[in-house]
């Protein structure tokens, strides 16, 4: 495999999963660092905390108060590990599959709302 | 055969691309208040859109993104967010104006005053958004627009002479009211060059699924489609001029728009105007509302289709649907659409750098575009109108608020 630029090829693509149906977008990346070894990259992260700490501190704690008063309750970060992670190009394709995760988590909860709305199906 | 039928769709999209409040009324008070004189600058804004438009259609046929999705993958979140914001807020302007629009069309034809026509206007766009897919909503608007070519029928009626039309298409600097000739620059400027037009393009080409070959349809849609749009605005400019600038009339309301075509149209000038505007307008506001639907869809990685139905793309349903209401609320109190519009437009200038350059740096990227990335000419024209509609704006926006001279 050649060598994947991790910044450049993996964080911020759109994040696919097996039956092509968009998760999300890889909004962080966790490496892990043990002492005296190369950092190795463990998982790819999503949602609306991973991308608060990323635009600044002042939206985290706004986000939060947000995260606890409405929405899904299994909502916050999603990490993916990197086992998963079957292709890297265009998209970051995944071998999961996007209803086992917690990935559309704000999209059913909203998709209830939007369900009452008539002429919403 | 799709894509012959696709290219005349194309031509007739340019009506709906280019001629909506903005550039109407922005034409319209320019032929008013300085005859003949700005058609340069509406040349020059067609002829930037056109190369915008080949570019965003071009960068999503080659690399299967939306202009969208290659702003956040190749500038990552933090600009993608300080792009979309500010996006955001000249998009929801431009929504106002359009709502405005439809709404002050209706009040031309039935004399009852425009904030009652909002709550309608804004559940018909919505209903036609929430029910309808894609094709429709683009195709529809298109056709319909077809009325617009009244506008060239009325130039045509009016016998203008031709010799000062074009003199009108050469640069010249005006001798009165300098502030008010760069600030209608500006506003033909950033009506004619709007950067949700380029959203909006490019996620209907993904959504058709384009790819390689549809590069030259691509190529006729942009320059043929909207040198038609930008010529009927120029019809428009005319019309204002033949007719209002020799009354020294000065546009401040939408209504003395309307009897510009009462020369040309004694019986159904008014009418005419107000439904084709009117139709124009609508088209426009649901373009707009559905590109700010597909920027924050495709930058945060929602399921954004609007050929889906909206509980499948629950937040992207949402979104348009939010949009609306708040571009709804400040008409529903009978904020003046015509100010907004000139307001969006100069503002829509001033921040075009904002969305252009990370644009034309993508466009220049090999990893997005291979072989097809932009030639020399193309990235000039851009920088160059780019960065001449931000210079005017900068200076003609305070002079405008100040109503200096």
């Amino acid at each position: 495999m050649a060598a994947i630029r991790i910044v450049r090829d993996v964080l911020d693509k759109r994040i696919v999963d097996r039956s092509n149906a968009t998760m999300g977008r890889v909004d962080g990346i966790v490496l892990s660092v043990a002492p005296g070894e190369q950092p190795e990259v463990q998982q790819i992260a999503f949602g609306g905390d991973v991308l608060a700490h990323r635009a600044g501190k002042w939206v985290v704690r706004p986000t939060r108060w947000i995260r606890k008063h409405v929405g899904p309750r299994r909502s916050g970060d999603i990490r993916i590990d990197w086992k998963h992670v079957t292709q890297l190009g265009r998209d970051v394709r995944v071998s999961l599959s996007a209803g086992n995760t917690a990935a559309l988590a704000w999209e059913t909860w909203m998709a209830r709302i939007v369900a009452r709305i008539p002429g919403s199906r | 055969m799709k894509k012959i039928v696709q290219a005349g769709l194309g031509i007739v999209t340019g009506i709906g691309g280019f001629l909506e409040i903005g550039s109407v009324s922005t034409a319209a008070q320019a032929g008013a208040a300085f005859g003949y004189q700005l058609i340069w600058a509406l040349v020059i804004g067609i002829v930037c859109l056109s190369f915008l438009v080949e570019m965003s259609g071009r960068f999503a046929a080659v690399s299967q993104h939306t202009v969208v999705d290659g702003l956040r993958d190749r500038f990552g979140f933090g600009f993608f967010s300080v792009v979309s914001v500010g996006v955001a807020l000249v998009i929801v302007l431009i929504l106002m104006a359009e709502l405005g629009g439809v709404a002050l069309s209706i009040e031309l034809m039935t004399g009852i005053g425009f904030p009652w026509w909002v709550m309608p206007v804004l559940i018909v766009s919505w209903l036609l958004i929430w029910k309808t897919d894609f094709e429709i909503i683009e195709n529809g608007s298109s056709i319909l627009g077809l009325l617009t070519l009244c506008f060239a029928v009325a130039v045509y009626r009016l016998h203008p002479q031709w010799g000062p039309i074009a003199h009108g298409a050469v640069p010249s600097l005006p001798s009165t009211d300098k502030a008010q000739y760069w600030f209608l620059c500006v506003s033909i400027l950033g009506a004619s060059i709007t950067p949700y037009l380029m959203y909006f393009y490019s996620s209907g080409a993904v959504e058709d699924k384009w790819d390689d070959s549809y590069l030259g349809v691509n190529r006729f849609i942009a320059f043929a489609g909207m040198a038609f749009g930008g010529l009927l605005a120029i019809a428009v400019l005319i019309i204002g001029a033949k007719v209002l600038h020799p009354q020294h009339v000065q546009i401040e309301k939408f209504g003395q728009m309307a009897n510009m075509m009462t020369v040309p149209f004694p019986k159904w000038g008014k009418a005419l105007f107000a439904v084709s505007l009117g139709i124009t307008c609508l088209g426009a506001a649901l373009e707009v509302a559905l590109s700010l639907a597909y920027m924050f869809g495709q930058g945060f990685g929602w399921n954004s289709s609007e050929n889906k139905a909206p509980v499948k793309a629950a937040r992207f349903s949402m979104t348009y649907t939010i949009a609306l209401v708040i571009a709804a609320l400040p008409l529903l109190v009978g904020l003046d659409p015509m100010k907004v519009t000139n307001m969006a437009m100069a503002l829509t200038a001033a921040t075009l750098p904002l969305a252009i350059v990370p644009f034309l740096i993508l466009m220049n990227d090999p990893r997005y575009l291979r072989e097809h990335t932009n030639k020399v000419v193309g990235n000039s024209v851009v920088v160059i109108v780019m960065v001449l509609s931000f210079v005017l704006a900068i200076v003609s926006i305070p002079l405008q608020i100040l109503g200096g001279n």
